[in-house]
């Protein structure tokens, strides 16, 4: 590259009367220059090396995690001249054998992507809205924080300081400095974190049957079956490293049956493929438990037996509930009474639309392989209107043939020792305790948003209706809100109500990485460091049966002028609204955080974010704190930590959670009294019975089949007759959450994904339903639903099920950088984001966003 | 970016042979270019003189370039809001870089910095003996780096008169820079942002036809 280009030919006359064509005259003509005569030099020093050399010329790795998905991978990172040029699994860690899937490897392309946010910017047209030009300028990070503390400070000058909120998307564990000591200290109760559209739904079926309000996790390496309910382990969803690597063993000594009505990457290579009418799965998994009983192929030894010996579970029949003694279960023949009795294969085959010879097939397969077999629930079979209940049938196979806490089967976690943050109260005055106990502004916990996290209503989050509460001053207005590591203009269903609720709000920052959708509302844009090589932070996770503290660590210096989101940010906040009167916050930081090797309190933001996260794992490395070593590896001091980047614990045991679960019951309930406490402390709350939640969350059950796992009826947006085609949606092996589109790679990849194509964002549909349409390969087509459409190509695929179309998340942005934008100025998106046709619907139990399910019918027609 | 260092008259004690004047010139020429490319924060408002000075030195086109450049600088001071808001859309974002100002744009397939070019960057100005100041990183291919290690070598081989630096300067300058400058200038013009940067980038043009077509580079 750094050839001459001069020809040598050129005489020296020539070159001589070219160059006197440059200069005029050398009259008054001196060199620029520093006092002293040295050179002006604002980004270079003379005198030593440009890059580190530390790392040589070979480089080293360094340790650090992927939160490309949820499953936050322990990874390491080959660093040579300071530039991060490659990614592998941590070979330190247990947890995924040192593995990973593609998503780490984009990563790459995230930091050094031109189009990231560099430096603080701020928005100098006031109108909001997707066609207005926000004419973003540059800021120093001073004035931004400045401009940030004055809108808070107003806050506290009107006693309104429960009016700002801090929405938190994707985070790690120094989350609760942002998003709890900060809004606490300062006066709100409003961190609204995104957990309602990831996947809480999910966490329900768990929670409601066995009292684990969590994710499982699932012994691969010893299991017989592995039945997936929309889950695509090998591709998405979580432990996908764990799963990929383990998946050549599982095929060979396990049955694999996937349902799901695409053709998923675990579908392709699976033993059966079940393509259930989207929004079904409880049919099939109730009609799965009936034939189960009716076989008599429970697990006599989890669930109980007869008292005579004989199988009574006969099609249609109510049993005698005091024939049958339960062991580790409860409500088994409530259970049947109640629901199973009348769910046979032959009624499940015309709801699911699976041949009743295949669910009985899979059923009698699947206990018989029991109990070393597992039940994989995800959130495409239960992030639905209705999917609550779905959740718990699925997972309620489980306890029917003993896989839950078995050899083979489904478990829970292990402890994984961390510390959080300090205690906050002394530093709240008046006015931040006060307003701190307003109601949360997303509406949990009223009757018709129940979001019973854990039991509790009001527990968890409702994201996706945060829109709606700023668009309806409900519960109140608010006036300030800082947005980080999210993008819910592009990432809630009914996206559109998120741009005029963004437009309306008074005042927004968005720290982030890259500007978004998001971005475009905000009036300030913060740069934010990214989490695999900026970032020092530590995560919670597991995989095969450990679980794990990893380290994300700064493994480069940072790119441009960019800030830790979660703990120098709220530093910097801290220090501005000190300066304008309030310091309760940074003497908070001051004072409670310090350095456990040194005990040095942080004096400015890097210290801060360095102190905290030593604080926060100081149980895996600390030889003086009580924990340490206590449940896995006893690391030898910070620096042991920092070098192996993770923590493993000991090898969860299966059978000791078993002897008594976390539920009402201390069983594994079919009956689930944990969910009729639950269910009746809420309706209590607001005056009613179980029956009027129920209504009131769009579920059709009433009496005690609100208690049970049971079949409901999949809702749908759109009628039948206008809208012939039930739309769903799925992942990408490639998508780090949605936050993949700008990457060359996602797009020059994107066929990984059956069939899917490079460069494209096609809506995959049967070539049944294509033929009756007059539609092909390759159409521009207009999908419609009865909230909004897009336009995208068109490709026939007998991997998706007639009479229903899909296509992936992630593409469809706007406002994401010149990949995955089309084109910015005229608003054109590359593909569709299917956010603009799925509607703003819940699976209200949990507060969860239905995004799945088939919640929406659409037409296609040509564009 | 980082900050810029004001200079006075005071500050200009160097005088030379003639035979180091177009030397002269093209120093200036690439420090004020690596000014103004870079973020309007960092202006400290001697620019706009600056460019006249040199422009009242220069040949057409340069000439007009570099007082259209002096005119604009001095208005574009006047009102910093729309300067910023020009520099924003064409070299920072967000949402889309109207002109790009990184070689690796122009010359990685995939479009990303601190790639092949971005290390070969760096690792010549490591041999030049430099290392990044202070402050936030910036990609080491970004264009106000690159004009701002020409001037530097330029300036070494004016006031210490070792030909070596002349040698690597041209070597930059002339196997690197002007390989994708012209697209880059190209992309400033067509966005039509900001008179200022339009001046700048018909200045970075005319000096890239200098060193293709008029052996603008003294050997």
């Amino acid at each position: 590259m750094m050839t001459r280009t001069a020809s040598p030919q050129q005489s020296t006359l020539e070159s001589a009367m070219s160059r006197r064509r440059f200069l005029q005259t050398s009259a008054g003509l001196s060199l620029l220059a520093a006092a002293g005569g040295s050179p002006l030099l604002s980004f270079f020093a003379q005198g030593a090396p440009f890059q580190d050399a530390a790392a040589g010329p070979l480089g080293k790795w360094i340790s650090s995690t992927c939160q490309g998905c949820t499953t936050w991978c322990p990874v390491q990172i080959r660093v040579v001249d300071g530039r991060a040029i490659a990614v592998r699994g941590n070979p330190h860690s247990k947890a995924n054998h040192g593995q990973i899937c593609p998503r780490p490897h984009l990563a790459l392309q995230q930091l050094y992507d031109p189009d990231r946010i560099k430096v603080p910017m701020k928005r100098t047209n006031p109108k909001k809205g997707r066609n207005e030009d926000p004419k973003f300028v540059p800021i120093t990070w001073d004035e931004a924080m400045g401009l940030i503390a004055d809108k808070m400070m107003e806050l506290r000058a009107d006693d309104e300081t429960h009016k700002f909120v801090l929405f938190r998307g994707r985070y790690s564990y120094m989350r609760d400095i942002i998003y709890s000591a900060m809004p606490k200290i300062f006066g709100s109760p409003n961190g609204i974190s995104h957990s309602a559209i990831c996947a809480e739904a999910e966490k329900f079926g768990a929670y409601y049957t066995e009292g684990f309000w969590d994710y499982r996790d699932y012994d691969l390496e010893n299991t017989h079956y592995i039945l997936c309910w929309g889950a695509d382990p090998v591709s998405s969803n979580r432990q996908v490293p764990h799963a990929m690597s383990m998946w050549g063993k599982v095929s060979d000594q396990a049955t694999v049956v996937v349902v799901d009505p695409r053709l998923s990457a675990s579908a392709a290579k699976a033993d059966e493929w079940l393509p259930v009418i989207p929004g079904e799965d409880g049919a099939l998994a109730v009609a799965m438990a009936h034939v189960i009983l009716t076989e008599g192929l429970w697990n006599r030894d989890f669930v109980g037996d007869f008292t005579d010996g004989a199988n009574h579970f006969t099609p249609g029949e109510v049993i005698d509930e005091t024939l049958f003694t339960e062991n580790r279960t409860n409500g088994l023949v409530k259970w049947w009474n109640i629901e199973l009795k009348d769910r046979s294969p032959e009624w499940a085959a015309d709801v699911c639309g699976i041949p009743a010879e295949q669910i009985r097939r899979v059923a009698i397969g699947f206990a018989k392989a029991a109990p070393r077999a597992i039940s994989w629930l995800s959130p495409g079979a239960s992030m639905q209107a209705r999917g609550g209940y779905a959740a718990m049938a699925t997972h309620a196979l489980n306890g029917l043939v003993g896989s839950s806490d078995h050899v083979g089967g489904v478990v829970q976690k292990t402890k994984v020792p961390a510390d959080t943050v300090p205690d906050y109260s002394e530093y709240q005055d008046d006015i931040s305790k006060h307003n701190s106990k307003q109601p949360k502004m997303d509406r949990r916990g009223s009757l018709e948003f129940p979001a019973m996290n854990a039991g509790k209503s009001g527990g968890g989050v409702v994201t996706n209706n945060a829109a709606d509460s700023i668009l309806n001053d409900d519960p109140y207005d608010i006036r300030v809100a800082i947005v980080y590591w999210a993008n819910f203009a592009f990432s809630c269903s009914g996206s559109d109500r998120w741009e005029r609720a963004l437009s309306k709000l008074p005042f927004m920052a968005h720290v982030t990485t890259h500007a978004s959708e998001t971005s475009h509302f905000a009036d300030i844009v913060l740069p934010a460091a990214h989490h695999m090589f900026e970032k020092w932070s530590f995560l919670k996770s597991k995989q095969n049966l450990y679980g794990y503290s990893t380290l994300t660590e700064r493994v480069v210096e940072p790119m441009w002028d960019v800030r830790q989101d979660e703990t120098e940010v709220p530093w910097l906040l801290a220090e501005k609204l000190a300066e304008r009167g309030f310091d309760n916050m940074l003497r908070y930081f001051k004072e409670q955080f310090a350095d456990p090797e040194t005990g040095q309190h942080p004096s400015n933001s890097a210290e801060f974010a360095m102190t905290a996260v030593k604080q926060f794992t100081r149980a895996c490395w600390d030889q003086t704190h009580p924990d340490h070593g206590k449940y896995g590896d006893a690391l030898n001091g910070w620096q042991d930590f920092a070098k192996k980047g993770v923590w493993n614990s000991h090898r969860f045991k299966c059978g000791k959670v078993r002897e008594a679960f976390k539920t009402s019951t201390g069983k594994f309930e079919f009956y689930s009294e944990t969910l009729k406490t639950a269910l009746t402390a809420h309706a209590d709350k607001h005056g009613t019975t179980p029956d009027g939640v129920l209504e009131a969350t769009n579920y059709t059950a009433r009496g005690e089949l609100a208690f049970v796992p049971h079949y409901e009826p999949a809702l749908r947006w759109g009628a039948e007759a206008e809208y012939p085609l039930i739309f769903f949606e799925h992942r990408s092996r490639l998508n780090r959450e949605g936050r993949s589109a700008n990457c060359p790679w996602y797009q020059t990849h994107k066929n990984a994904d059956p069939g899917d194509e490079n460069w494209a964002d096609v809506l995959k549909m049967n070539p049944v339903d294509a033929k009756r349409l007059g539609l092909t390969s390759g159409d521009r087509v207009k999908v419609t639903s009865p909230i909004g459409s897009i336009e995208v190509d068109l490709k026939l695929w007998e991997g998706v099920r007639p009479g229903t179309v899909t296509k992936c998340y992630g593409q469809g942005h706007w406002a994401y950088g010149r990949v995955a934008a089309l084109d910015y100025q005229k608003r054109v998106p590359r593909g569709g984001n299917n956010n603009q046709i799925l509607p703003a619907e819940y699976e209200r139990l949990s507060g969860s966003t239905a995004r799945h399910g088939g919640v929406v019918r659409v037409k296609v027609e040509h564009a | 970016m980082s900050s810029t260092s004001g200079t006075t008259d005071s500050d200009r004690t160097h005088s030379f042979d003639d035979a180091f004047s177009t030397e002269v010139g093209l120093a200036n020429l690439f420090l004020l270019l690596s000014r103004g490319f870079s973020s309007p924060l960092s202006m400290t408002g001697t620019e706009p003189a600056q460019m006249q000075e040199l422009g009242d030195s220069l040949e057409e086109p340069f000439h007009s370039a570099a007082l259209a450049a002096a005119r604009e600088w001095a208005s574009g001071l006047d009102d910093r809001e729309s300067l910023a808001l020009a520099y924003a859309r064409l070299f920072l974002g967000p949402f889309e870089i109207l002109a790009p100002p990184y070689a690796s744009f122009y010359l990685e397939p995939d479009q990303r910095i601190m790639g092949r070019v971005s290390m070969e960057v760096a690792r010549f100005y490591a041999e030049t003996g430099l290392h990044p100041a202070p402050g936030p990183r910036e990609a080491p291919d970004h264009i106000a780096l690159e004009l701002e290690l020409a001037y530097y070598l330029t300036h070494q081989f004016i006031t210490t008169g070792e030909r070596e630096y002349l040698q690597s300067r041209n070597d930059f300058v002339g196997g690197h820079m002007v390989t994708w400058l012209p697209a880059f200038a190209s992309a400033v013009i067509r966005a039509d942002a900001h008179d200022l940067y339009r001046s700048l980038a018909e200045m970075t043009q005319c000096f890239c036809d200098g060193v293709t077509n008029r052996s603008l580079l003294s050997d």
